[in-house]
């Protein structure tokens, strides 16, 4: 839950960041470049999440005049990442990119709520995560970990809703297969 | 494995045919214990989403760059429609003054 102090004060960044204060902007992009880059990193991997963030970003910069508040700005942002993680994904299928940003670094390191087994499976669940195709890998990560709806699912990644459950159920039971061949 | 709990594992839910499993579900206990297990993964999956990790600080200072780039390129393009404008705005009232004392000479040798 988001007090509503901050709430209010980001409604006032985004007013200004609209109005072309690039300020404002940058102050949004500290706020939420982790969020992007951790959504990023589960859709396309670590090597390539930087770079759809920065795109996500700069996508979002071009769009904000046409942002109207009807979602929440964190949920736009989201969208756009998704939309960046796929264009990116398509170019990198074509041409084997090789990312702009090399130096990447995740966070990898446990909080105090993590006992060490539930970093193994967590740790055996982002690495199945990463073995699956392009489309389970997106409907899993947006079903499941977010917590989309299977219409949001299917609205983002221009797909019917029947496909979007069938294919989130073979992503589950794929993942099972991995991480029971795993353990 | 028999077909009944092969066909429980296959059918999504909410599509048709989950009935069935629901129904076989129900009554089987090996079918139960899958479920258990799907229920565990999908918590593990939600559990993910708390998670964070720290986006790369290249990704603040390339996007604040690329933006400071692209204000600069707007303004340059602004001023550089100006000049044109200001150049055929120009030619336009040269052209113009031209014509016009070409009118007024026609006018005066044939008055």
């Amino acid at each position: 839950m988001i007090p509503p102090q901050v709430q209010s004060d980001e409604r006032t960044l985004v007013e200004r960041a609209r109005s072309g204060d690039q300020a404002a902007f940058s102050e949004l992009v500290w706020r939420h470049q982790d969020a992007m880059f951790t959504l990023a990193t589960r859709l396309v991997g670590p090597d390539l999440a930087p770079d759809v963030t920065q795109e996500a970003l700069l996508r979002a910069w071009r769009a904000l005049p046409k942002f109207r508040g009807e979602a929440r700005f964190s949920t736009w942002l989201h969208r756009i990442t998704v939309n960046a993680a796929w264009t990116q994904r398509k170019r990198a299928a074509r041409h084997e990119a090789v990312p702009l940003i090399e130096d990447t670094h995740e966070d990898t390191a446990p909080g105090p709520e993590f006992a060490g087994e539930m970093v193994d499976v967590r740790a055996g669940l982002r690495e199945a995560i990463e073995s699956l195709s392009d489309g389970q890998r997106a409907v899993v990560v947006l079903r499941d970990v977010y917590g989309w709806t299977n219409q949001e699912v299917a609205d983002e990644l221009d797909i019917t809703r029947t496909t979007a459950k069938v294919r989130l159920h073979r992503a589950r039971m794929k993942l099972r297969e991995i991480l029971e061949e795993a353990s | 494995m028999n077909i009944a709990c092969r066909l429980t594992a296959t059918i999504p839910e909410d599509l048709p045919g989950s009935r069935f499993a629901q129904l076989h579900r129900s009554t089987c206990l090996k079918c139960q214990a899958e479920e258990a297990r799907q229920r565990a993964l999908l918590r593990e999956l939600a559990a993910l989403r708390s998670e964070h990790l720290v986006a790369p600080p290249m990704v603040h200072a390339r996007v604040m760059a690329r933006l400071g780039r692209q204000d600069e390129q707007a303004r340059l393009s602004r001023s550089g429609w100006r000049v044109v404008g200001g150049s055929i705005a120009a030619t336009a009232i040269g052209a113009a003054a031209v014509f016009g004392g070409m009118a007024r000479r026609r006018a005066r040798v044939s008055g």
